[in-house]
C-alpha cells in the first residue's frame, strides 16, 4: 500500500482531512454567506453612524466595527458549533467516518479545527473591511489586529463550549447552554462588582469569588475598549490570556472527547 | 492475523430507552463464524438485529457481553478497521461534496497519499459504474448512484473483509446484477464479503454461506448446500390435453385444473416417472416439469412464527 | 388564481400599514414632551447590560443624545442631560468629547453647576488631558466672569501641557483679572522669554502680547502701590497728599516708581488718583523687558 504515513503522521492527516471537510461544509452552505452579508452591512452602517458624531469619527468606526465583528463571529461560532457533532450523528453521515481507522477524539479535534479555520476567514474578512473603512476615513491603527487576535481567543473558547454541548445534546439545548455561557462570560465581572458587597456571610463571598474564577471570563479577553484609545496592554497580558484560553479549550475538548467516546451510535 | 474472517461469540447488546423506560434486547447471544474468502449472507427480518450486529463489527456500538473478532483481531480497535471496508445502510453522505471529493476525503482518513488517490479514485469510480459522474455533487445522485458511491468508498483501502449493510436496496434489476457481479469479483480477488439483506433471491444467487438472525439470535447458519440440500423437494408438472373426466392421478397432488390443462405436484422421483408415463399414456401432453429445491425463502419462513414449520 | 389573490392581499395590507403608521406616529408627536419618557438605565445596570462592550454602548448613547439635544423644539430636554451623560462618561471615562459636549449642552441651558460638574469629572478621569481644563476655564473667564475659578482651571491646563503657550497666556490674563499682578507679570515674563528669540508669527504674537501685558501690569502695580500709600497718608493726615513725593518723604513708600516709558506718574491731588501719562510704546517696552 504505497503512500501511507506513519502513525503520528496518519493521525494528523486524518485531523486535517476532517478539518478541511468541515471548512468546505461551511463555505458551501448558505448560512455562511448570509452571515457575511449581514456583517458587511453592519460594518458599513457603523461608518454611516460615525457621520453623526462630534469628534473622532475613527473612534466610532473602531468601537462599533470591532463590537459588530465580535458579535457576528461569536454568533457564527455558536450556531455552527452546536451542530458540529449533532448533525453528523443525526444525518448518519458519521457512520462512514467512524468506521474508518480513526479515533473519536480525532473526529472531535478535526471538526473543531475546521470551524476555527472558518472563523479565521470570517474574522480576517471583517477586519480587512474595517481597515478599509479606517483608511478611507482616517484613523487606521495596527492595534485593530491586536483586538482581532483577542476576539479570536474568545471565539476559540466559545466554539469549544458549543462543540462540547453538541457532543452531548440536541441543538436547541446546546444553543441555550452556550448562549448562557456567553452571557455569564461577559457579565460575571460586572455582577461580582455589584453583587459582592450585598452578600452577607464571608462564606458566600468566597464562594462567589471561587465561582467567578472558575467560570470562563470572556470579558477579560475583551480589549476593544482599550484599542480605541491606543492604551498599551499590560506586559504579560497577551501571554497569560493565550494560556487561559488554551487551558479552557483543552478542558472542553477533552470533556467532549470523553462524552463522545463512550457513546453508542444507534 | 489468522483465524476466520469474522468470529462472534456470545454477543449481547441491550438498549435502554429514554429516561431508562423500556429496554430493548437487540442481541441475545449471537454466535457466528465466517471463514475467509467466502460470500456470507446475514439474513433476517427487519428488527432482528442485523444492523446492530454490523455496527458492533465496525466499532460504532460497544457490546455488552461477548467477543467479536475480525481477521483475528478484536473488533472496535482502530487498527482492525484499517483492514475492513464498510457500507452502511442507505448511505448518507455529505451532499455538498462531489463523488470524487468524497472518495478523496475517505481516502485521506485511511492515510492514502495524494498520488495514490489520483490513481485509485477514478479506478474505483469506474469499477462501480460511476465513471464520469465523479464531479457531480452528491445531492444530485440518484439512490442507486449513492449506493455505488458507498461501495466505492468501502473499497478504498483494498480491504480483506468487506461488510455491506443491505447493499441492494434501492437498485433496479440492472443495478442489482452489477452489484452482484461486483461482489462475486471481490471473492475472486480473495476477499471475504459479509453482507446483510432481506432480499433472499439475491442471497441465494451469490452466497456461499448464510446465517439467519431472528429475534437477536442466530437460528441457523452454514453453507447453502448443507442447509438447503441438493435434493429436489418436489416437481411441478404442467399437462395439457388431458381427458375431461380426469380428476387426478394417484401419487400426485392436483394444484389447479382449467379446461384440459392441469398442474400437479409430485414429491418422489419414482412417482414423477410413473405420472409422466400415465399422462402420456392417457394422451396428455407434458408442457413442463419444474423441479423445486428447498428455497431460502422456505427455510427463512420456517423460522418465522406463523410460517410453515 | 388563488396565489395571485393572496399576493394582492399582502400588497394591499402593506399599503394600508403605511398611512396607519403615519397617523399613529403623528399622534404621538403631539404629546407634551414631559409625558414621553425614555428609559436610560443607570451606569451600574448599563455596565452589566452592555456585556462588556462599554465603548460600543457609550458611543451609541452619545450619538443618540446628540440627535436628541439637537432638536431645539424640545422644552424639557434637559431632564435627561445629567443622567445621559453620566451613563456615557461612566461607560467610557476617557471619551473627551462626551465631557465637552455635555458641558456645552449644560451651558446652553444656563446650568453652570452642571458645566463644571462634567468638566471636573473629565479632568479627574483623564489625567493627562488639558483641553477640558482649558474648556472649563474659558467658560469661567469669558462667560461666567468668575476669575478665581478661571485661574484654577487655567493653571491645571498650563500644568498638564506646559508646551502650549496659550494656556499660560490665559492663566496670566486671569491672574491679572483677579488682582494677582505679580504672578501675572511673572507668567508674562516667562512667555516673553520663551518667545524672545523665535521668529515665527506665533512667537511674534506672543512677544507682542506679553509686552503689552507687562507694560499694563507694571502700570497697575505702580498704581496700586501709589494709591495704597496715598490711602495710608489719608489715614494719617485726613487729607490727600499734595504731591506724590510727599508719601515718599513720609516713609510710606520706598521710592517713587516711574512708568514704563520712564516718565513719572500723573497725580490728581483732589481725587487722590494716579494715572499713567505715557501711551504704550513697543520700542520702549522692548527695551525695558
Amino acid at each position: 500500500m504505497s503512500g501511507r504515513a506513519g502513525p503520528a503522521g496518519l493521525a494528523w492527516m486524518q485531523v486535517r482531512a476532517l478539518a478541511a471537510n468541515t471548512f468546505r461544509e461551511a463555505v458551501r452552505s448558505r448560512i455562511f454567506y448570509i452571515l457575511m452579508a449581514f456583517a458587511v452591512a453592519m460594518l458599513l452602517f457603523s461608518a454611516v453612524m460615525s457621520l453623526l458624531t462630534i469628534g473622532s469619527r475613527a473612534k466610532i468606526i473602531i468601537d462599533l466595527g470591532l463590537t459588530i465583528t465580535s458579535f457576528i463571529t461569536v454568533m457564527t461560532a455558536i450556531f455552527v458549533g452546536i451542530g458540529l457533532v449533532y448533525t453528523e450523528v443525526e444525518k448518519k453521515t458519521i457512520y462512514n467516518v467512524l468506521s474508518k481507522p480513526l479515533g473519536r477524539a480525532h473526529f472531535i479535534l478535526g471538526r473543531y479545527l475546521g470551524l476555527m479555520a472558518v472563523l479565521l476567514v470570517n474574522l480576517a474578512a471583517m477586519l480587512a473591511l474595517l481597515s478599509l473603512l479606517l483608511l478611507l476615513f482616517g484613523g487606521f491603527t495596527w492595534a485593530l489586529f491586536v483586538a482581532g487576535a483577542f476576539i479570536y481567543l474568545e471565539l476559540a473558547v466559545l466554539t469549544a463550549i458549543a462543540l462540547f454541548f453538541s457532543s452531548v445534546t440536541s441543538p436547541v439545548v446546546s444553543a441555550i447552554c452556550t448562549l448562557a455561557f456567553y452571557l455569564v462570560g461577559h457579565t460575571s465581572s460586572a455582577f461580582l462588582e455589584s453583587l459582592a458587597p450585598r452578600l452577607g456571610s464571608p462564606a458566600a463571598k468566597s464562594a462567589a469569588g471561587w465561582l467567578f474564577h472558575l467560570l470562563p471570563d470572556l470579558n477579560v479577553l475583551n480589549v476593544t475598549n482599550l484599542i480605541a484609545y491606543d492604551i498599551p496592554l499590560a506586559s504579560g497580558f497577551a501571554t497569560r490570556a493565550l494560556l487561559y484560553a488554551a487551558a479552557y479549550v483543552a478542558l472542553l475538548l477533552t470533556a467532549a472527547c470523553l462524552a463522545f467516546s463512550r457513546r453508542d451510535l444507534v | 492475523m489468522g483465524g476466520p474472517a469474522i468470529e462472534i461469540q456470545g454477543l449481547e447488546k441491550t438498549f435502554t430507552g429514554h429516561l431508562s423506560i423500556g429496554r430493548i434486547h437487540a442481541l441475545r447471544g449471537v454466535d457466528l463464524s465466517v471463514p475467509r474468502g467466502v460470500i456470507y449472507g446475514f439474513l433476517g427480518p427487519n428488527g432482528a438485529g442485523k444492523t446492530t450486529t454490523l455496527k458492533v463489527l465496525t466499532g460504532l456500538l460497544r457490546p455488552d457481553r461477548g467477543t467479536v473478532r475480525l481477521l483475528g483481531a478484536p473488533a472496535g480497535k482502530r487498527d482492525t478497521r484499517a483492514h475492513i471496508g464498510f457500507l452502511p445502510e442507505t448511505p448518507y453522505f455529505y451532499d455538498y461534496l462531489t463523488g470524487a471529493e468524497l472518495l478523496r476525503f475517505f481516502g485521506r482518513l485511511h492515510g492514502l497519499g495524494a498520488r495514490t488517490l489520483d490513481e485509485k479514485v477514478p479506478a474505483l469510480l469506474k469499477l462501480v459504474g460511476l465513471e464520469g459522474r465523479g464531479n457531480l455533487p452528491l445531492r444530485k445522485y440518484s439512490k442507486g448512484m449513492l449506493q455505488r458511491a458507498g461501495l466505492a468508498q468501502a473499497l478504498l483501502n483494498d480491504p480483506e473483509l468487506v461488510i455491506l449493510d443491505e447493499p441492494m436496496t434501492g437498485l433496479d434489476p440492472i443495478g442489482r446484477r452489477e452489484i452482484r457481479d461486483l461482489i462475486l469479483s471481490l471473492r475472486t480477488q480473495g476477499k471475504t464479503v459479509f453482507f446483510s439483506s432481506h432480499i433472499l433471491a439475491d442471497a441465494e444467487m451469490i452466497c456461499d454461506e448464510v446465517a439467519i438472525l431472528v429475534g437477536g439470535k442466530v437460528v441457523q447458519q452454514g453453507s447453502l448446500e448443507k442447509l438447503l440440500g441438493s435434493d429436489v423437494r418436489f416437481w411441478d408438472v404442467a399437462l395439457a390435453g388431458c381427458p375431461e373426466e380426469t380428476r387426478g392421478w394417484d401419487g400426485a397432488e392436483l394444484i389447479t385444473k382449467s379446461g384440459d390443462q392441469m398442474l400437479l405436484r409430485v414429491e418422489l422421483e419414482g412417482e414423477l416417472q410413473s405420472l409422466l408415463d400415465r399422462a402420456r399414456g392417457a394422451g396428455a401432453r407434458v408442457v413442463s416439469v419444474a423441479p423445486h429445491k428447498a428455497s431460502l425463502e422456505d427455510l427463512f419462513l420456517s423460522h418465522m412464527p406463523g410460517g410453515d414449520a | 388564481m388563488r396565489r395571485a389573490l393572496a399576493l394582492l392581499l399582502i400588497a394591499g395590507l402593506f399599503a394600508a400599514v403605511v398611512p396607519l403608521h403615519r397617523s399613529l406616529f403623528a399622534l404621538t408627536q403631539t404629546y407634551p414632551d414631559e409625558f414621553r419618557s425614555y428609559y436610560i438605565p443607570s451606569s451600574g445596570n448599563m455596565k452589566i447590560l452592555s456585556l462588556g462592550y462599554h465603548s460600543f454602548w457609550a458611543d451609541l448613547i452619545f450619538i443618540w443624545s446628540l440627535l436628541y439635544y439637537d432638536y431645539y423644539g424640545r422644552e424639557v430636554r434637559y431632564t435627561y442631560l445629567e443622567r445621559t451623560f453620566e451613563v456615557v462618561t461612566d461607560l467610557d471615562p476617557r471619551n473627551r468629547e462626551a465631557y465637552v459636549i455635555s458641558a456645552l449642552f449644560a451651558f446652553i441651558g444656563n446650568r453652570y453647576d452642571l458645566v463644571y460638574r462634567f468638566e471636573d469629572k473629565g479632568i479627574r478621569q483623564i489625567p493627562d488631558d488639558s483641553i477640558l481644563a482649558f474648556d472649563a476655564g474659558t467658560y469661567a473667564f469669558f462667560s461666567e466672569k468668575n476669575n478665581a475659578r478661571a485661574v484654577r482651571y487655567f493653571s491645571i491646563a498650563a500644568e498638564r501641557s506646559p508646551e502650549r503657550p496659550i494656556f499660560r497666556k490665559l492663566l496670566a490674563q486671569a491672574l491679572g483679572a483677579t488682582g494677582n499682578l505679580e504672578s501675572a507679570a511673572a507668567y508674562w515674563k516667562a512667555i516673553y522669554d520663551d518667545n524672545r528669540d523665535l521668529q515665527t508669527k506665533e512667537a511674534n504674537y506672543y512677544r507682542g502680547t506679553a509686552l503689552r501685558h507687562l507694560w499694563d501690569l507694571k502700570v497697575r502695580m505702580d498704581q496700586r502701590d501709589l494709591e495704597a500709600a496715598v490711602k495710608k497718608y489719608v489715614e494719617r493726615h485726613g487729607h490727600n497728599p499734595g504731591a506724590l513725593q510727599t508719601v515718599v518723604k513720609e516713609g510710606l513708600l520706598a521710592r517713587l516708581p516711574l512708568d514704563p516709558a520712564g516718565k513719572p506718574y500723573a497725580y490728581d491731588a483732589a481725587k487722590g488718583a494716579v494715572t499713567c501719562v505715557s501711551p504704550f510704546d513697543f520700542k520702549t517696552a522692548y527695551g525695558q523687558w
